[in-house]
């Protein structure tokens, strides 16, 4: 009784408290942004509250560390209808990303909106756009990617895509309306292909061409002629732009061919130049920055790509930090080949993605704006003509938060377009990098401030200096930099100015990784025509370990020159004394012993032992041979290592390669080796007589000597699992072709609730693979004492079945580009089963959901057979034939010596009441997936 | 249905000696020994010396020989068939034998010859060279010097091998260690001298028999010999050190993997590389990494007892262990040092003559000593007692051992410590199970079961060793034979002594101071 009284009274007590309900928003509900000076006040409105009940509001306004700004708790009493309105000024001084953190002293706060956490009201104190120039689209940069909610002038974006419409009547009245607006746009007509636009009919592009590119003349007749129209109707909607910009792929590297790339850019190319001689055609927009992506893109410049094209797009997504990821180094090697092929023609660069995904934790957010800042100073700093972070909101359905610089406040009403939004704190530090530095083209780059100082310097028109410089190594070191001023402006990362003395002109700075401004530095040092004291050659040097670089250039002073290296090269700085004019050169030897990377070497003209100038040369160490590719091979069933090396040296390099799997002395192999100046050789080692488990990891080691005595070690993973090459198979549902599958036992030790397996005699599975020209083949044979399958649909997992995943790779470099990552996994789920319906199979995980819904896949796509038979001793064998096509895969063709990953689980349920399946596993199918998958090698 | 039966039996017993008279012990290659076939065997382990000729050649001794490497090349070739301690000025070679030092002199043929430089006339503690190119301090008169480290004197000899006396008198010189070497500093001339431990450095002296202080000098290392290589010197202790009036790299260079004990000598491999003359031979070391020996020029010697624990070989010969692993390469460096075998048992006058895992470590029968040691060998910090330990067992004259199924078997004085019916005194055991036990003696070999022989078969017998369900027997030949007798594979191998490892079965090839590893394969 007592206990019941007590319930009572807490539920009661909880419902009192349940009731009691707040909102709150800043006094700019739309967006959230001011300008300084701007009254900024949150809104609050309390309700249910009981009559004169009296509450407590914390309002903790932070910043972007979540460092408190202000804080102020404010009393709240329900009036006579239990509610309580009230209003809290708010920081409005300083430049900068806010966040109230809010709650009442019930520990009640204001609810999650869209993907702005509950308890949070964030706002930004931005440059007041009334304030920002415009500039032509020559000495523009910053743009968006995504904007609503009157977000655009707040972020001083320019740039942002565009869409060419072909009715006339629809383009008068989209450019009537734009000249009503006040701020000026340029604009890349980005999806300009013929799907978008449906040329010119459904019907047409089904018959000519594959859904991705025209596979006959007429398609590409029908091509070029929508290109030709589409520009001509263009001429007549440039508005604010010089030419009218067109893009006709979107990230094709993850879908398309090289040849479908090239012909679909020559034939872009002709067609838009027929329609608007001034057009300009932009691509090919490559989904990553990464070097796998640039060397794709040199393959493609190689057979011409830069011919058909005015201006290379692209998504430089990199993993962050950027800097450490290669950002730089990937941007400069993007450049160096556009310049090598083409042909003498400037090829402006241009970024229209890029960005970090970040759930709504202050961690994420600094990562996010941390990211978007510096790529963008780099980008800038690097020569890019423009960039378009993505996106302007979060666009996540689930609200948590994604790649949005603010937050979606009418998720998930509305995902699109949406009309309230909140600043993140990337916006906010995108706008003070826009504001400072709109305008402003790269005069150079600051890297010999330290190993992890990164910097660059910029000039608008005016000759108007500015410098930015930060630290990526977590390491707040503090610099001298020469500014020829006696006093500076320096700004933070959000823009907010203050004014410093110098040290006769040199100014001390403490970095972190948030850069910061210097703002009207020296022209004479720092801008476009000043004079470069130091001019080396080459601002970065390849330099094969143990070989020797010679670092030189061009002195315009008298003094001493320091070449001072990177505290991981180990080796005091080279001294030399110069003469004005007079040429230098070091002989540098990059040592035995350095690791593959990047190090940053600075020269230091010293007169009477004050710097005078400083120059930065960047060493990218590398050793003289590197393993390209380790993969396991079949040569007639002999297993077996295929390794191909690089010379990267140039002079010719003999050596040996030494093999080991430990435990398996077969696999100890020695193999001589001669690879010719530059080029690419494969090796191939035999193990002769490794008898070695199909579904078991290991880790050869391998060791490269070379006849110089250098030698390093590496290290691979992986399985020998063959795939044996079955044509035919699959074709119709027919697996009649496949005689005698030899199957490869699984592991009988459970990986699921093995508390519901009681050994072999209930449950044991033997796997045969096969592959051909259209499938990924699997005759699976499980020997189950009860056959339980009481599920459809998704739920199959959960009765006797099988899961397997697949991936084209197993780990792929990130490039925050998180769609792109996907489709180069390709990971996908699948499950198996033979149920009331039949032999099912169901989607449980996709990598692309609009190609690959996650749901019942039908059998014209995934052709299979699932049978079970009982067997005198009363046990049942369940058999699975599967014929899987590639393109789940996302592959095209394969071939033999292909490598594909796959895991798997074959799971029993023996009664129905069982709270869960019990499983034999293969690989990994459930930890972190595909990441431990195994290999299955195609062979013939 | 019976007949039905009886066939299936029939057929699977066929099927079954089919499948069991496929198997055979499949030769997959040697160990411990650095020559390829066909070249002239290498025979010890340890190489006591190596020195460059001006051309960049490798000279070193093994065993009764003097081996050349060609620079590059990896395949040495005897020049000399003499032994002694190779010794360079840094333009010619010299060999000490005993007391005299002879100068080695190679003809237009390519013969080498011999004429005597010099006859030190009596032992010394330490003799070198000076450095032909220096021509200051001791090398203006200095050509031959020998240390007497009792007399704490250096004497000195001119280049016609006349005697200068005592050059350096180090009696007036204090050291809390002992002084054990000599050497010659090449540009400076200045004598070296080096200590033991405790003080364990290494000095420089001027003709006037003061030390010449300075930088890094004394600088640190007891070191036992010192090399010229390249123009510089290198002294050679726990490892090499090279040794310079001035830092030319900012810091001491040195070289060797910890497990050089003791490096004798240093000479360059015609590259930028480095041959070190050790107790585990002659180890290679690359440019690119000084701390770690990439190959090994030697052989293995003629060990007595090999056994085999996960991949990891022991190779037992009288007291000295070799290690070494079933994947190696034939010129792969050894895993033991050369210091440890019974070292932390304070044995140097064991004779290993057999040797076992019992799962987690080694079992070393000690014939001189009538012992048994426990040898672990990944027990290695220095001094830890638990690396070899006396089991307390003693012997009078021990000759094999086996360990199965958590039982020791011993063959001592020629009896199994097991109850059977053999009447010949037994010298090898080995065992399928502690019931199961294959024994040999002098021309025959049995199988017993519960001590009862089930068959003996005369034949020469040198080791048994039970792989899987055969047996196999090391004599003039290598047998596999089954648990029945039958041979089933033979191949053309003398071996000396076996041991198995999982289906990997390894012999000692005296003849060519080798091991061969074979698989045994065709078993189901």
């Amino acid at each position: 009784m007592r206990r019941n009284v007590l319930l009572i009274f807490l539920c009661s007590a909880l419902s009192c408290a349940a009731e009691v309900r707040m909102t709150g928003e800043t006094n700019r509900p739309q967006n959230s942004m001011f300008k300084a000076g701007d009254p900024v006040s949150l809104e609050f409105e309390v309700s249910g509250l009981k009559a004169e009940e009296a509450l407590t509001l914390d309002v903790n306004v932070v910043d972007q560390n979540d460092r408190t700004i202000r804080r102020v708790s404010v009393p709240v009493k329900g009036d006579r209808r239990g509610t309580w309105k009230g209003s809290v000024p708010a920081p409005n001084e300083t430049l900068g990303f806010y966040r109230a953190r809010v709650r009442l002293s019930n520990g009640v706060t204001t609810p999650k909106t869209g993907s702005r956490p509950a308890g949070s009201i964030p706002y930004a104190v931005l440059p007041d756009p009334q304030k920002r120039k415009v500039y032509p689209p020559s000495e523009t940069f910053f743009g968006l990617h995504g904007q609503s909610a009157g977000m655009i002038p707040w972020f001083g974006a320019r740039w942002t895509g565009g869409r060419v419409v072909m009715d006339d009547k629809d383009a008068a009245r989209i450019n009537s309306e734009y000249r009503k607006r006040s701020w000026t746009l340029y604009q890349c007509a980005t999806l300009a292909t013929p799907f978008q636009y449906n040329f010119p009919d459904r019907e047409f592009l089904k018959r000519h061409t594959n859904g991705k590119v025209f596979t006959d003349s007429d398609g590409e007749a029908m091509f070029r002629e929508f290109y030709r129209k589409l520009a001509v109707h263009g001429k007549g909607q440039k508005r604010d732009n010089d030419v009218l910009r067109y893009q006709p792929m979107w990230e094709p590297d993850l879908t398309h061919t090289d040849e479908e790339i090239l012909k679909l850019h020559k034939v872009a190319f002709e067609g838009f130049h027929a329609g608007d001689p001034s057009a300009r055609v932009l691509g090919p927009c490559f989904s990553t920055i990464s070097r796998e992506s640039l060397a794709r893109q040199e393959r493609l410049f190689e057979k011409g790509l830069l011919n058909f094209l005015d201006e290379l797009s692209i998504h430089p997504y990199i993993q962050y930090p950027v800097e450490q990821n290669g950002l730089v180094e990937n941007v400069r090697r993007l450049r160096e080949l556009v310049r090598r092929y083409a042909k003498g023609r400037e090829i402006p660069i241009r970024a229209n993605e890029s960005g970090y995904k970040a759930v709504s934790t202050v961690e994420q957010e600094l990562i996010q704006m941390h990211g978007q800042v510096r790529a963008s100073l780099i980008m800038l700093g690097e020569g890019f003509a423009s960039n378009e972070p993505f996106y302007g909101y979060d666009h996540d359905g689930a609200g948590t938060g994604d790649y949005g610089l603010c937050y979606n406040l009418t998720l998930p009403d509305r995902v699109w377009a949406p009309q309230r939004v909140a600043p993140r704190p990337a916006f906010a530090a995108l706008a003070a990098a826009s504001f400072l530095l709109e305008g402003h083209r790269p005069t150079g780059a600051i890297e010999y401030l330290g190993d992890t100082v990164l910097g660059y310097s910029y000039a608008d028109r005016e000759d108007h200096c500015v410098i930015a410089l930060w630290d990526f190594g977590g390491n707040n070191p503090e610099v001298e930099l020469p500014v020829g001023r006696a006093e500076i402006e320096t700004a933070d990362m959000m823009g907010n100015r203050r004014r410093v003395r110098t040290v006769d002109g040199l100014l001390r700075l403490k970095l972190s990784e948030s850069p910061v401004y210097v703002i009207g530095a020296a022209p004479e040092l720092w801008g476009k025509h000043a004079v470069k004291k130091i001019r080396p050659d080459r601002a970065s040097l390849d330099g094969v370990v143990g070989n020797t670089v010679t670092v030189s250039g061009t002195v315009l002073a008298d003094g001493e020159l320091q070449l001072v290296f990177s505290r991981s090269m180990k080796r005091n700085p080279m001294r030399l004394p110069v003469r004005k004019n007079g040429r230098f050169s070091f002989a540098v030897p990059v040592p035995r012993d350095l690791k593959n990377g990047s190090y940053p070497m600075t020269l230091k003209l010293l007169d009477r032992g004050r710097l005078v100038a400083a120059a930065g040369v960047l060493l990218e160490a590398m050793a003289p041979v590197r393993v390209q590719e380790v993969c396991p091979m079949f040569e007639n069933g002999v297993p077996g290592l295929s390794v191909v090396l690089s010379n990267r040296t140039g002079g010719g390099i003999g050596g040996w390669l030494e093999t080991r799997i430990e435990g398996a002395p077969e696999a100890r192999k020695r193999i001589p080796f001669t690879l010719p100046a530059g080029e690419t050789q494969r090796l191939r080692a035999r193990f002769e007589g490794l008898d070695v488990n199909p579904f078991r990891v290991v880790n050869p080691e391998l060791k490269v000597l070379l006849d110089t005595g250098y030698s390093f070690e590496t290290r691979a993973s992986m399985n020998f699992l063959p795939a044996v090459y079955l044509p035919g198979v699959g074709e119709g549902g027919d697996f009649s072709k496949w005689r005698n599958p030899v199957r490869y036992a699984v592991d009988p030790v459970p990986v699921r609730s093995p508390h519901f397996h009681s050994g072999p005699e209930d449950l044991r599975a033997a796997i045969a693979f096969g592959w051909n020209e259209r499938f990924l083949l699997f005759d699976v044979e499980v020997i189950d004492d009860v056959v339980l399958q009481p599920f459809r649909g998704w739920k199959i997992w959960a009765g006797d079945s099988l899961q397997f995943g697949f991936a084209r790779k197993r780990t792929t470099p990130p490039t925050a580009n998180e769609f792109g990552d996907r489709c180069e996994l390709a990971f996908s789920e699948i499950n198996f089963a033979l149920t009331s319906k039949g032999p099912e199979a169901n989607r449980t995980f996709s990598f692309d959901a609009d190609r690959f819904p996650v749901e019942d896949v039908p059998a014209s796509e995934l052709p299979r057979k699932i049978s079970v038979e009982r067997r005198p001793d009363g046990k049942s064998v369940i058999r699975y034939q599967i014929a899987v096509p590639w393109r789940f895969l996302n592959l095209e063709t394969v071939r033999e010596g292909h490598i594909v990953y796959w895991a798997g689980m074959v799971n029993d349920r023996d009664e129905a009441k069982q709270s869960d399946v019990s499983a034999l596993g293969i690989f990994q199918l459930k930890q972190a997936p595909p990441r431990e998958f195994g290999m299955i090698t195609l062979v013939r | 249905m019976k007949l039905k039966s009886a066939m299936s039996s029939i057929a699977l017993c066929l099927a079954a000696t089919a499948l069991l008279s496929a198997a055979e012990l499949k030769e997959f290659g040697i160990l411990g020994q650095s020559q390829p076939e066909g070249a002239e065997v290498l025979r010890e382990p340890f190489c006591g010396s190596a020195v460059n000729d001006p051309q960049g050649n490798v000279w070193f001794v093994n065993g009764n020989g003097v081996y050349r490497i060609a620079g590059g090349e990896r395949t040495a070739k005897r020049v000399l068939q003499s032994a002694g301690r190779l010794m360079t000025d840094g333009e010619e070679i010299f060999l000490q034998r005993n007391t005299v030092l002879l100068r080695l002199l190679t003809g237009p043929d390519g013969r080498v010859n011999t004429r005597q430089a010099l006859d030190f006339r009596k032992g010394f503690t330490c003799t070198g060279v000076a450095h032909a190119a220096t021509k200051k301090g001791f090398g203006e008169k200095l050509k031959y010097f020998a240390l007497d480290g009792t007399e704490k004197k250096v004497y000195g000899w001119n280049a016609k091998g006349e005697a200068l006396g005592v050059v350096l008198d180090l009696s007036g010189f204090r050291t809390t260690g002992k002084v054990v070497s000599a050497g010659f500093m090449p540009g400076s001339g200045y004598l070296l001298v080096s200590t033991m431990y405790p003080d364990s450095r290494v000095y420089r002296f001027d003709t006037d028999g003061r030390t010449v202080g300075g930088g890094i000098w004394p600088a640190g290392g007891w070191m036992n010999h010192f090399s010229f290589v390249n123009g510089q010197v290198w002294g050679c202790g726990d490892r090499a050190v090279r040794y310079e009036d001035s830092l030319s790299e900012g810091k001491v260079v040195s070289l060797g993997d910890g497990m050089d004990n003791y490096a004798r000598a240093l000479a360059g491999d015609g590259g930028s590389g480095y041959y070190l003359a050790t107790s585990q031979g002659l180890k290679h070391y690359a440019p690119g990494n000084l701390k770690k020996c990439d190959f090994r020029i030697g052989g293995i010697g003629t060990p007595a007892a090999l056994a085999v624990l996960n991949g990891k070989i022991i190779a037992v010969s009288g007291w000295k262990i070799l290690g070494l692993n079933l994947d190696d390469f034939p010129d792969s460096p050894f895993g033991s040092t050369g210091n440890e075998p019974w070292h932390v048992g304070g044995n140097w006058v064991s004779d290993g003559v057999a040797a076992v895992s019992d799962g987690t470590a080694f079992l070393i029968l000690d014939a001189k000593l009538g012992k048994l040691w426990r040898f672990d060998p990944s027990k290695t910090r220095w001094g830890d007692r638990s690396r070899m330990v006396d089991l307390k067992r003693s012997f009078k004259k021990p000759s094999d051992l086996a360990c199965v199924g958590g039982t020791l078997l011993i063959v001592d004085n020629g009896t199994l410590n097991v109850a059977n019916d053999l009447t010949l005194p037994v010298r090898r055991v080995d065992a399928f199970s502690p019931e199961e036990i294959v024994a040999a003696g002098e021309g025959w070999i049995a199988l017993l079961n519960n001590g009862k022989t089930v068959w003996k078969k005369e034949m020469p017998v040198r080791d048994v060793a039970v792989i899987g369900e055969f047996i196999a027997v090391a004599g003039p030949e290598l047998l596999l034979l089954t648990k029945k007798g039958g041979i089933v594979s033979r191949a053309p191998y003398r071996l000396q002594t076996l041991a198995v490892d999982g289906k990997w079965l390894l012999g000692a090839d005296h003849a060519k101071a080798a091991l061969r590893k074979f698989k045994l394969v065709g078993e189901k």
